[in-house]
């Protein structure tokens, strides 16, 4: 049928010499970057966009689209390693991610992560050709109220990854929000929370809070427990996962996938979203949530697959309407536009071998990146054994010159140092910083949505709950903000009975 | 409702939360903290070397402001040797050469 020969077509395209070696190039790039803490896929691929003036456009696509999911690949790698979120989704990846490596499943925990991923983007791959128009319409029935209780849902599903107090959760959440409304408004052009800064204008970018937050203030926590300098990990565990592992990975897996292929197409944070609400998932269902945020497989391998099955969906806007979902995809948009292609409707049919070539180049991509990845997995593992005062400074310089290179700004730098401090008061109040990075993140868009829809209802609050599909996702968010905060109320009910007795 | 509305009602939000935060925090049940005494060396030895590396990296350029970075830096760290630091110094400024601007051509300023 119709779908056979154009996947055909696509991977006759994507299996020619050149476009395998670009394909290669892209993917070891991307993961290299990824590894790298503070430089990640929008930057690089930035850079190299002049290179796509030369090259033909399926293969400058092609190593593009290498780029980006490679840097979701080694994000995962460092986010396990020495819990440094080298995307904005390897933040869950963190949680679980790299209490395993504390426990000496370092590997296992990268292999969980390299096989869900792959498995993922097979899985969206197929969907993204299938499904394509489909989807799309979709997409169509979300207007920006919709847009907005769905970040509504996500921000309460994040008080649900927290694993100390919800009120202390609910206050990460909304001071992520404010940070991330630092900067000029859209609407009205008023510089906010700028303390008369010109380097504040621009906003608060998300790699300087996440280099801070996570990665330094992680540095001196470690420093306060070891004196000596040990290494993160004594023991090498195996680097392959065990049976149960694999049996509590597997499942999650598939849930995974499913969420980050549907999240992943709305215009937005895809891959945040999916990579959150599939570790809350996971969490609710889970005959074990107590080992949630101490090394549960299911808790890594759903997010890992979530955000690489959303990665791939996120191309579905730009390759059938031609709506960029992130910036990465905006960028893509570019490099059409350099070959004189316009991005939309039209690209499938006049230009089916760029479309279905991609489309088979990305299965490809994900064939590769397992086949880097898994060797190398024993490589990143005695990266581990270094003892920890000799790596520290490493991760020190990554973080300033990557943070410098953001916005080659120097005052960026200047709130790295705090926001490190921030980040190592806040884990000594016990505040989970994660939820602070999810509001950092939907902060603006949320605000955006919020804007538009009420300037579309004239002003009118009840519009978010007249139409369906918004006041379904404020009605799950409410549900599970009461599922969150009922079972604590009992159990105080019940100690407060068991003391009367 | 123009810029600051949702600044306003966030803020509202946050105090509110502190509050009850707070509340909690002084009701009977709840817990002192244990664990580690807080590390003031490493908290000024990162902070402030980061400081020192956004300070001065214009001025004297890259690889003196990352020496900085690299030797304030590693004094977080108690048992600190002045062959270890050096050692990692020359490594790490080395390594990052090759890394940023060999690869990566990173418009710093050298």
């Amino acid at each position: 049928m119709e779908l056979l020969q154009h996947l055909y077509l696509g991977f006759s395209v994507a299996f020619s010499p050149e476009n395998l070696a670009y394909a290669f190039v892209g993917c070891l790039l991307g993961t290299l970057i990824g590894v790298l803490p503070g430089v990640g896929p929008v930057p690089t691929i930035a850079l190299l966009l002049p290179i796509t003036y030369i090259l033909p456009p399926v293969a400058g696509l092609i190593m593009l689209a290498g780029i980006y999911y490679g840097a979701q690949y080694g994000g995962s790698t460092t986010a396990i390693l020495v819990a440094l979120p080298g995307e904005t989704s390897s933040v869950v990846t963190v949680l679980d991610g790299h209490q395993m490596a504390r426990k000496g499943r370092a590997g296992a925990a990268l292999s969980i992560a390299a096989i869900g991923s792959f498995f993922a983007g097979c899985v969206a791959t197929l969907i993204l050709a299938a499904f394509a128009a489909p989807l799309v319409k979709l997409s169509f029935k979300f207007s920006s109220a919709e847009y907005f209780s769905l970040m509504v849902l996500g921000l309460v599903a994040a008080v649900v990854l927290a694993s100390g107090s919800i009120a202390k959760a609910l206050a990460m959440i909304v001071l992520g929000l404010l940070l991330g409304l630092v900067g000029t408004d859209v609407n009205s052009g008023i510089a906010r929370y700028d303390f008369g800064l010109p380097a504040l204008q621009d906003g608060v970018d998300f790699a300087i809070v996440a280099m801070g937050i996570f990665g330094l203030a992680e540095i001196m926590k470690n420093l306060e427990q070891k004196g000596e300098g040990a290494p993160i990990t004594e023991r090498l565990g195996a680097l392959y996962p065990n049976q149960q592992e694999l049996r509590q990975a597997g499942p999650a897996v598939l849930r995974g996938t499913a969420i980050g292929s549907l999240l992943g197409i709305l215009p937005g944070a895809g891959t945040v979203l999916s990579s959150f609400a599939s570790y809350t998932l996971e969490k609710r269902i889970s005959r074990s949530p107590e080992k949630f945020g101490r090394g549960a497989p299911a808790g890594l391998a759903g997010p890992e697959s979530a955000n690489n099955a959303a990665s791939q969906t996120s191309f579905i806007p730009l390759l059938t309407l031609g709506i960029p979902s992130n910036a990465v995809m905006a960028l893509m948009i570019g490099a059409m536009t350099i070959h004189s292609i316009q991005p939309g409707p039209q690209v499938m049919s006049s230009h089916p071998e760029l479309f279905w070539g991609l489309i088979a180049s990305m299965w490809l991509g994900n064939l590769i990146l397992v086949i880097l990845n898994l060797p190398l997995v024993g490589l990143w593992v005695k990266l581990l054994k270094i003892p920890y005062h000799l790596l520290f400074p490493a991760i020190l310089v990554f973080c300033a010159i990557g943070v410098f290179s953001v916005n080659l700004n120097d005052f960026d730098v200047v709130l790295l140092a705090m926001f490190a401090i921030a980040g190592y008061v806040l884990s000594r109040l016990n505040c989970e910083a994660a939820p602070l990075l999810l509001g950092l993140v939907l902060g603006p868009m949320l605000e955006e949505n919020f804007r538009r829809t009420l300037i579309v209802s004239r002003g009118d609050f009840s519009i978010f709950l007249t139409r369906p599909i918004s006041l379904g996702l404020l009605m799950l968010a409410l549900v599970l903000v009461l599922a969150v905060a009922i079972p604590s109320v009992r159990n105080k009910r019940d100690d407060t009975f068991a003391a009367e007795d | 409702m123009g810029p600051g509305f949702l600044p306003f009602w966030l803020g509202i939000c946050l105090s509110g939360l502190g509050a009850l935060i707070t509340v909690k925090a002084f009701s009977a049940n709840s817990s002192t903290h244990q664990g580690n005494r807080a590390d003031w060396r490493a908290l000024c030895a990162i902070s402030g070397s980061v400081v020192v590396f956004g300070l001065t990296l214009r001025t004297t350029g890259l690889f003196v402001s990352l020496a900085l970075l690299i030797m304030i830096g590693s004094m977080a760290y108690r048992a600190v040797r002045w062959k270890v630091i050096v050692g990692n110094t020359l490594f790490l400024l080395f390594f990052s050469w090759l890394v940023f601007i060999k690869g990566l051509k990173l418009s710093v300023p050298l």
